[in-house]
């Protein structure tokens, strides 16, 4: 456990250790304020990674099903949306890692972050294309490789951001 | 008033099943949904086999995801909170939680029937419909309850 007071320069109001014991006031906040800026940063961070781990499921259920000529106009709906929740996740998450001064970019957890996004994003890249080739009719489904390692690489993703080793 | 927490060690096994498995039913609950979108303009067997499709992905990944995301938010709330004075968020998501794993449970009752009327011809795409509805409902909690998780409102 680590803090450093410039976190304390960045949201005074903000309190350290277990809410249910916490005794602080603050003052109204205005729609800019600060705290708010980072409550939406991680809302829309979290939402984004809800948005592609739903994307993956679609693409297991897919695969699981045998990708039939029934199913495969799903694959034109999780293209879109698994580049967005991917996006977002990323955008969201380095604007957080500046807006908070005790994260920086360079800190171990954020780096190992970013390389299990950029596995998720290649392998995710080829699962979103490739489904979406099975909507076209112009393939079949990826490997089953391609799954687990997308997959592997956002559980690793998840337990980065719960654990945060070096934080 | 917003609180940024550094967590004990040992909470964050629980947060993480919690949130392991609020990703999982979000998911499911997500594929089920656009099975079903394309039950409704698929025709004859396709129409079946979507439903089918969905009814299955509900069964056992939504539920059973379910199951471990609330398991995980009783655990992480007994590490967390004695009980009394919880904070409105933590409220937020118990009024979340119950009513969306209803949904669920009524979602796959009704793809069930729907598949297995379709599959013998008789008409359940109504069922089908409904079911694509109640399913839609549980997503939109669940981005409340994202929301009220993230933000932690008072």
């Amino acid at each position: 456990m680590c803090w450093s007071a410039s976190w304390r320069d960045d949201y005074p109001q903000l309190v350290w250790g277990n809410p249910s014991a916490a005794t602080v006031t603050t003052p109204a906040l205005g729609p800019y304020d600060l705290p708010r800026m980072y409550d939406t940063l991680l809302f829309l961070h979290v939402l984004g990674a809800f948005l592609l781990v739903a994307m993956l499921g679609v693409f297991w259920a897919m695969y699981l099903a045998g990708a039939p000529e029934w199913i495969a106009p799903l694959g034109n709906l999780a293209f879109p949306l698994w580049g967005l929740g991917s996006i977002a996740v990323l955008v969201f998450g380095i604007w957080l890692s500046f807006d908070v001064s005790v994260y920086n970019v360079y800190d171990g957890w954020i780096l190992i972050a970013i390389v299990l996004w950029l596995v998720q994003g290649a392998f995710g890249s080829k699962l979103s294309q490739g489904y979406k080739n099975v909507a076209s009719g112009v393939g079949g489904p990826p490997a089953l490789s391609a799954h687990l390692i997308a997959s592997g690489a956002v559980l690793l993703l998840l337990i980065d951001m719960v654990w945060k080793p070096g934080a | 008033m917003t609180f940024l927490l550094i967590r004990p060690d040992s909470w964050n096994f629980p947060l993480f099943v919690h949130v392991a498995g609020a990703m999982v039913v979000t998911a499911a609950v997500v594929a089920a949904i656009g099975a079903l979108v394309l039950a409704w303009r698929a025709t004859g067997e396709h129409g079946a086999a979507l439903t089918r499709f969905a009814f299955r992905t509900l069964l056992f990944a939504g539920i059973p995801a379910w199951f471990v995301m609330r398991i995980g938010a009783e655990w992480i709330y007994s590490k967390e909170y004695s009980g009394d004075n919880d904070p409105s968020w933590v409220g937020i998501g118990y009024a979340i939680a119950e009513p969306s794993g209803l949904l669920i449970l009524i979602a796959t009752i009704l793809t069930y029937l729907g598949a297995r009327r379709l599959r013998s011809g008789g008409g359940g795409g109504g069922m089908a419909k409904v079911a694509t509805v109640l399913a839609t409902i549980a997503v939109a909690f669940f981005v409340v309850a994202i929301w009220a998780m993230t933000t932690k409102p008072s």
